[in-house]
């Protein structure tokens, strides 16, 4: 059972992402995202200009393979690495293209795990190539092996694949994980220019070289906005601690009174908050979700302690200011409007998105036919549980509600909320919870027939 | 919410007229808990002036026709508003009540 226990138990505080898929079951495909959309078209414009900039001698005998993959796989790199900076830049004005910044992040990690790749290939490109023409292949692997070794290129390349290693660390503290982060962008951002101003194809063929620095300016502009503009540009709205309730000093839900202008978000969305008075925190955003409804005076995070920043905050002052970023996320129902019959499941803290949906329930005359699963260890776990039975009667939208404690119940699984729903099977699943609990549910979901299109899910990570 | 009541032959017409929901739902239960009680059933339920019912308009049905079920009782639902209707269909409901166009149609099936 110690494996289910881990398979269940939500990861800590409420940091998250969201993904949403593409295709759609039933053999049907749903329109590309507009993220898709971008991506293919940056990609074949490189593609585009790389062949045109080669028309002369894209046939030429010693072309291919190598020379011809080396430059293409560094180009459609940089390509991608414009796409990654730009995807978690936080700025409201990208909301349109990723559909918010869960989605976005979702991106940067999956595309930038591909520019990695395709970084790490243009150096197996070049070694087979060096291998091809008998020349030297620690000119390509070994800095300061000899004088026409590109030592600078090398190190830089060993710089990126090691903080490239780094992103999948998890057991590294939030913060320091993305403070050593941020360096991949910068050095990313450095070896694209440095091989823009070289010798090259890019800078023989005017077009190609006036697309790679449009790329470079976006990556630097997405980059220099991120770490160093968004605190002062990003939306901040200024709080401050009116209510600290305290859940068995394993979560504890945070009650904030606007001191300026008010925000406004979608149930479900989460915010960036940040608290100056921390001496050893304040200059710290950290992600959590919103679980009060956009109709309550009040903003309310609900936040698990499980690290030094969350540790700190049951021993808050009321009063204290709190600064917020946001909202940001889009795993909302609002964007669903056409789903009307909705399954929730939400494990450990990842309830609290759909408390916050609950709640505006209570008010928006939307009406919905709503599953509720809270999933938790057991009773005491399950520190919600009184919350949502004293408020989901009171819904507009009809609620059944299912606390499922995996220690008296087993695992839960999709076939089990299937049984519950059925006869009705027309319903879209919303899930949150640790990425191994969302990834499985969805899994089994989708091999009851669900389309993808109907599975939101929501990981509790943001890394 | 107002609510009509009158004995039609054999059956219990009820009327509702306004919104079911929170805030009103309780006293259309106590009247079909009381009908149940003095056993004035078969009922039907005139919907054609009901303008909204809520997750608590549709418990109170529910818990009624629940109620009447044991006791071969029976809850019939006439002339609903469009939106009523895609609620108790979205809600999955259709197929708990029997819900008639007409009046004339839900007397002929008591």
């Amino acid at each position: 059972m110690d494996s289910e226990k881990t398979e269940y138990s939500s990861d800590g505080a409420t940091r998250r992402q969201t993904r949403f898929s593409r295709l759609v079951g039933n053999g049907k495909l749903a329109l590309p995202e507009r993220s898709t959309v971008l991506i293919a078209t940056m990609l074949g414009v490189t593609t585009i200009l790389w062949t045109a900039g080669h028309f002369s001698h894209i046939t030429a005998p010693g072309f291919w393979p190598w020379p011809a993959l080396s430059q293409l796989t560094i180009l459609w790199s940089t390509t991608l690495m414009s796409v990654v900076l730009l995807a978690v830049v936080r700025a409201t004005a990208m909301n349109p293209l990723f559909g918010g910044l869960d989605r976005a992040v979702r991106l940067h990690r999956s595309i930038g795990l591909a520019t990695i790749l395709l970084l790490f290939a243009h150096v197996v490109c070049l070694i087979a190539l060096s291998l091809d023409r008998g020349t030297s292949v620690a000119e390509i692997v070994v800095p300061f092996s000899s004088p026409a070794a590109r030592s600078t290129d090398i190190i830089v390349f060993y710089a990126i694949m090691l903080l490239a290693a780094l992103a999948y660390e998890k057991q590294m503290p939030y913060e320091r994980w993305l403070f050593i982060h941020r360096f991949i962008g910068i050095l990313l951002v450095a070896g694209t220019i440095h091989a823009a101003t070289e010798p090259g194809t890019i800078a023989d063929y005017e077009p190609l070289r006036t697309w790679i620095i449009i790329l470079i300016l976006v990556s630097a502009t997405a980059w220099l906005y991120r770490i160093f503009l968004f605190d002062r540009f990003g939306p901040l709205y200024r709080y401050k601690l009116e209510r600290l309730v305290s859940h068995d000093q394993k979560v504890v839900d945070l009650e904030l009174r606007p001191v300026q202008r008010r925000m406004m978000y979608e149930p479900g969305t989460f915010v960036f908050i940040r608290i100056p008075s921390l001496a050893k925190h304040r200059t710290e955003l950290h992600p959590f979700s919103i679980s009060s409804s956009p109709v309550e005076r009040d903003l309310r995070v609900s936040i698990r302690i499980v690290g030094d920043f969350t540790g700190c905050l049951p021993s808050l002052a009321l009063g204290t200011p709190i600064e917020v970023y946001g909202p940001f996320g889009g795993f909302t129902p609002h964007r669903y409007a056409s789903y009307r019959r909705l399954v929730l499941i939400g494990a450990g803290i990842g309830i609290t998105p759909f408390l916050g949906m609950l709640k505006f329930e209570l008010t928006n005359q939307d009406f919905r036919r709503i599953w509720l699963y809270y999933v938790s260890r057991n009773k005491d776990d399950a520190v919600y549980d009184s919350e949502i039975r004293n408020s989901f009667l009171d819904a507009e939208s009809y609620i059944d509600y299912y606390p499922w404690q995996t220690t008296r119940d087993g695992r839960i699984s999709a076939q089990a909320v299937a049984d519950e729903v059925a006869p009705l099977d027309d319903y879209a699943v919303m899930l949150c919870g640790s990425a191994a609990f969302v990834e499985d549910m969805a899994r089994q979901f989708r091999a009851l027939g669900i389309p993808q299109t109907r599975i939101i899910t929501e990981e509790l990570e943001f890394r | 919410m107002e609510i009509l009541e009158t004995q039609q032959g054999s059956h219990t017409h009820l009327t509702l007229i306004g919104r079911l929901d929170t805030n009103t739902s309780k006293p259309v239960e106590e009247k079909l808990l009381s009908l149940i009680e003095e056993n004035k059933h078969p009922m039907i339920l005139d919907c054609q002036q009901l303008a909204y019912i809520s997750s608590a308009g549709l418990r109170v049905l529910l818990m009624a026709a629940k109620k009447l079920k044991p006791i071969n009782g029976k809850l019939v639902l006439v002339s609903l508003q469009p939106h009523i209707k895609e609620i108790f269909e979205i809600a999955g409901f259709l197929p708990m009540f029997q819900i008639f166009d007409s009046n004339d149609e839900a007397v002929r099936s008591l």
